[in-house]
């Protein structure tokens, strides 16, 4: 499939019919029901809805850790339905940096090796010094004299901002966060939502999955689920 | 990920859990060191024991006459008519694949010297008994064949008789009696110990044939040039059973045994009796070794269960491994690596325990030990391959998980 060179990229993820069906003994849960959604490359983005509406499966589905029950989910072109679960790793070790609420550092391992810890299942070309890498990343989240640091000698913000900072060591396309100040102070969410921002602007697609709706406000588009369909896009 | 920067990770993550990996690893500590120890014990013992047979000369068959039968009544062994020493020259020159043989009169006599005494038995022998027995002398020369023919009073000494005559002092030269006939001791035989049958071989002294014959335990009647018991030394291994046959066929005939009666005489195949005894030995070694290894697999299962408990523990930490990237092998690989590292360094603790004990006791215990590379290989492979084999089964339940519900795990 050929694009002519005149017209605009297509958006980064392309969303048709998506949805995402539980089996829970005899009852079939529909956690997304034909999602048809749009995001360019650049974009930060807020996806809101009450627990269970379906945000967090949308966001596993574009993330690749989990699989679509039926529709078509493209992401830079690339339908991620029908690959292997070798090239779903891949996908989420190249394209995709994660940001969960609860930090899923490793216990008992430095900040820098936590942070580094993707490069290791990396097999691009020229991975060059891991270590140099992470505490270019470090630096960026702010933590940089912090790298020999285990997690239980942090503080929760700093402990996001690692989990940040090893989203971010291979140079992903989109950082998804789920809920990534759920478990923070409001000082300290700010600082993170600051901190998301400038990633932002510097050409990181941004997605964000919170149900807080004053963090929801912060960025430029919007999207509401409810009961596993799109109820509101403010694009 | 590098097999060295797996092999690091594991480490560092069976130190986190230190003594519960100890705990786990003390199944395969003592499997191998089980292993070590009864293994090098059997074959060390196997060994002295094969060492001790093999002193008694190898490819070796001795002929000796059998029972003498008379009205019903059966004399016992040696009875029979005796051998010759033309049924010596005859094996000697007739059987094929004969490298030596020698023909022995044998008695036992007082030895005297001065005013001590000592009784041992006492073998007349060929020039060449010394080739066939494969023994060496520490001391002296073998006899001549002058001194053969012509029933020279010379003597060689055993070990033991010597000690018993003699103590620490020289013997060469020195002039002992036996039955009022002076002899001169020219040779000391170099010590054989025990033989396979508990004896002492070096409880002995030999003398010409002739000079046996005619000046000690004098010639039989009927068979003027009479010999006890005729030993054959066959070229190799290999050609032991066709030189027994042979010459079973051809003392059968010059003996006049008819058709259908048993042999008047007896040949004994010591390679035989070698080969019984390293049977035995190895089905000793078998069984030992079954229970060690049997106690290996059951530290195989205690690695699988601490494997288990470890692969449900991180369950988290597997679904954000595959989270940012981790492939189906690359988590397999990790927990395979786990286990095998885990029954390496087990193993590697138990070759040094088992080891230790193998040569404490080779030293304390005066037990024949035999601990040999080959040995300790196999241990250390067995442990890696226990790693693999009982590891698999966990790490692959870890790799089969769905990243989402590890991540969700609580």
């Amino acid at each position: 499939m050929t694009q002519a060179p005149a017209s605009s990229p297509p958006p980064q993820i392309v969303a048709r019919d998506l949805t995402k069906t539980y089996r829970m003994g005899d009852s079939v849960i529909g956690a997304l029901q034909g999602i048809n959604v749009e995001v360019e490359r650049g974009e930060y983005l807020a996806v809101t809805g009450h627990s269970g509406s379906g945000k967090s499966t949308f966001m596993n589905l574009i993330g690749a850790l989990d699989t679509p029950t039926s529709g078509s989910l493209k992401i830079e072109g690339r339908e991620l339905s029908g690959l292997s679960s070798d090239a779903l790793a891949q996908y989420r070790n190249e394209k995709i940096g994660f940001v969960f609420q609860t930090f899923n550092l490793l216990a008992r391992t430095s900040a820098l090796d936590n942070v580094a810890l993707p490069i290791l299942y990396s097999h691009r070309a020229g991975k060059g010094d891991a270590r140099e890498k992470a505490r270019a990343c470090l630096a960026r989240v702010g933590l940089g004299e912090r790298e020999r640091h285990q997690p239980s000698e942090l503080s929760g913000g700093q402990q996001q901002r690692v989990a940040i900072a090893r989203a971010l060591v291979n140079d992903p396309h989109i950082l998804l966060a789920d809920e990534p100040t759920g478990a923070l102070d409001s000082r300290t969410t700010d600082e993170i939502i600051a901190l998301f921002e400038a990633l932002n602007e510097s050409g990181i697609t941004v997605i964000l999955v919170t149900h807080e709706r004053d963090i929801a406000t912060r960025t430029r588009r919007r999207i509401t689920f409810k009961d596993g369909l799109m109820v509101e896009d403010t694009k | 990920m590098s097999p060295l920067a797996a092999f690091k990770a594991a480490l560092a993550a069976l130190r986190l859990n230190a003594l519960r990996s100890f705990l786990a690893m003390l199944g395969v500590i003592i499997g191998v060191a089980s292993v070590i120890v009864m293994v090098s014990v059997a074959s060390g013992a196997g060994q002295a024991i094969e060492q001790r047979i093999r002193a008694l000369g190898t490819n070796l068959l001795v002929i000796q006459p059998g029972s003498y039968t008379s009205g019903g009544r059966r004399a016992g062994e040696g009875t029979a008519l005796a051998l010759s020493e033309s049924d010596l020259a005859v094996i000697r020159d007739k059987i094929p694949g004969v490298a030596a043989a020698t023909g022995i009169v044998s008695g036992s006599a007082p030895i005297v010297v001065g005013n001590t005494n000592w009784t041992t038995s006492i073998d007349g022998v060929g020039d060449d008994f010394l080739e066939v027995r494969d023994w060496a002398l520490t001391e002296g020369r073998n006899f001549t064949e002058a001194e053969i023919r012509s029933g020279a009073k010379v003597v060689i000494l055993g070990a033991t008789t010597a000690r018993e005559l003699f103590g620490e002092e020289p013997v060469i030269s020195q002039q002992v009696r036996v039955m009022n006939v002076p002899f001169t001791v020219i040779g000391l035989l170099a010590p054989k110990g025990q033989s396979g049958f508990g004896t002492d071989q070096d409880d002995t002294a030999v003398v010409p044939v002739s000079t046996a014959r005619r000046r000690l335990f004098g010639a039989e009647k009927t068979v003027p040039d009479n010999l006890k018991r005729i030993m054959v030394e066959v070229a190799s291994a290999e050609e032991m059973s066709d030189a027994q046959s042979e010459i079973e066929t051809l003392l059968r005939s010059r003996r006049h045994v008819r058709m259908g009666t048993p042999d008047d005489f007896q040949v004994r195949n010591m390679a035989e009796f070698i080969r019984t005894r390293s049977e035995t030995q190895s089905i000793l070694s078998l069984l030992l070794g079954a229970t060690a290894v049997i106690s290996l697999i059951v530290g195989g299962i205690g690695i699988m269960n601490i494997m288990l408990v470890s692969v449900t523990e991180r369950t988290k930490e597997i679904g954000l491994r595959m989270a940012v990237g981790a492939r189906r092998r690359d988590i397999l690989s990790q927990f395979l690596i786990e286990a095998v590292t885990l029954c390496l360094t087990g193993g590697l603790i138990g070759l040094a325990i088992g080891g230790g004990a193998a040569i404490a006791l080779s030293i304390w215990g005066a037990w024949p030990v035999a601990l040999s590379p080959g040995l300790v290989l196999i241990a250390v492979a067995a442990a890696a391959l226990v790693g693999v084999f009982f590891g698999y089964y966990p790490a692959r339940r870890a790799s089969l998980m769905n990243p989402i519900d590890a991540l969700r795990y609580e």
